[in-house]
């Protein structure tokens, strides 16, 4: 195929060409960036799309029938770089040598980011927002955060154990942490250093509130 | 990871899986309805791009999107050596009425994506929606609409750009 591809783009991300029309046109896109990026942005729309559908659970075996069928030994499965695994293997020898008594759990942890969270909301100026359930009923969480959004602090009554915080993007969710628990309520403190206009809970993979941040 | 990926190692493969396998495999299952025939194509697709060199360019940018898009494809081209699914219909219908509130899970991405499809002109939608949510082909959508293939096309092709270009204007603004 010579010619750009033109609207076919849209149409071979959406799966609409026949095999062989779908054949030309990704054979064209390697040598043409204006039908490259054409071809991209088609199949983002298209990912979006399909990232707003219903997600399921893949099985836990679907995994290692793709890893093991592409040779992936199963040792080598979650294997980062090297010299991410070089980092690994030093920060466990490290914890190795610390005394027990120095080991932190993960409620002190918690503790910890509470403080730090305690220390932001005491020092300066802060806005916040109401989790809102599907059925736009406000309930009874908020995320505190920067004005500059700079960090934030998610407080959930009676959470639900393991509910997740996800910053909404893009047409996409990214995982953000775990609440912890403490007795009825739970919080997640998140020094993370940008602006995000839209948070998620999740239980599960199940969305059962948002928030918007207004900055 | 995109770099990565696409000079086939080894790590990169399994965290693409790790990060989009759950989204693939309910690409799949959204488009054949059979949890069983999902996996088989999410392996069998995943397990050609890993073994053909080449098969994706860091020029294509995403490989989420680029995952995606050969998982879907495939999907509907094994769908539509079989039976067409009752399925479709029953999502189809979900975007009958864009007035009425969504009854999914994700409803945070669904509003958003139902946001844009609501601004696309009614024609367009209309194209939109029964080539990605009720799987027709092109040459069946303009059969149903009485209109010219070439017509059908256009809004199709419009509909996704514009579709395309509200949702990443919705996501940085």
């Amino acid at each position: 195929m010579s010619e750009h591809a033109g609207e076919n783009a849209e149409l071979y991300a959406l799966g609409l060409l026949d095999e062989p029309e779908a054949a030309a046109i990704e054979l064209h896109a390697r040598t043409c960036e204006e039908c490259t990026i054409r071809l991209e942005e088609a199949s983002i729309a298209v990912a979006d799309l399909c990232a707003a559908e219903p997600i399921s659970p893949a099985p836990k075996t679907l995994e290692s029938r793709v890893l093991l069928g592409a040779g992936i030994a199963p040792k080598r499965i979650r294997h980062a770089p090297h010299w991410q695994a070089v980092g690994a293997v030093a920060a466990a020898l490290l914890l190795a040598f610390i005394p027990a008594w120095v080991a932190v759990d993960r409620t002190t942890l918690a503790r910890s980011d509470d403080n730090r969270a305690i220390a932001r909301l005491a020092a300066g100026p802060f806005d916040r927002a109401t989790f809102m359930s599907p059925s736009r009923q406000p309930m009874d969480a908020k995320v505190l955060y920067g004005p500059h959004g700079d960090w934030y602090y998610v407080v959930v009554m009676h959470p639900a154990p393991g509910m997740h915080v996800a910053y909404v993007h893009g047409g996409r969710m990214e995982m953000l942490g775990t609440v912890s628990m403490h007795g009825e309520s739970g919080s997640l403190y998140l020094p993370i250093n940008h602006k995000m206009e839209e948070l998620a809970l999740l239980q599960g993979s199940r969305v059962v509130a948002d928030a918007r941040l207004v900055y | 990871m995109a770099h990565a990926f696409a000079r086939r190692e080894a790590w990169a493969f399994a965290e693409a899986y790790r990060r989009f396998g759950n989204l693939l495999y309910s690409v799949a299952l959204n488009v054949l309805g059979a949890p069983q025939d999902a996996e088989d194509c999410v392996q069998d697709v995943l397990l050609r791009v890993w073994r053909r060199p080449g098969a994706f360019a860091t020029q294509r940018g995403s490989v989420r999107a680029f995952l995606v898009v050969c998982v879907r494809n495939d999907a509907i081209s094994r769908a539509r050596s079989g039976a067409r699914r009752a399925r479709l219909a029953e999502r189809a219908a979900q975007y009958a009425s864009l007035d009425e509130e969504p009854e999914i899970d994700d409803f945070v991405e669904q509003r958003r994506v139902r946001e844009a499809i609501a601004q696309l002109p009614a024609e367009q939608r209309q194209a939109l929606v029964l080539a990605f949510f009720q799987g027709k082909t092109h040459v069946q959508i303009a059969q149903e609409l009485g209109q010219p293939l070439g017509t059908v096309k256009s809004r199709i092709s419009l509909a996704l750009r514009k579709l395309g270009s509200a949702l990443s204007i919705g996501a940085h603004s």
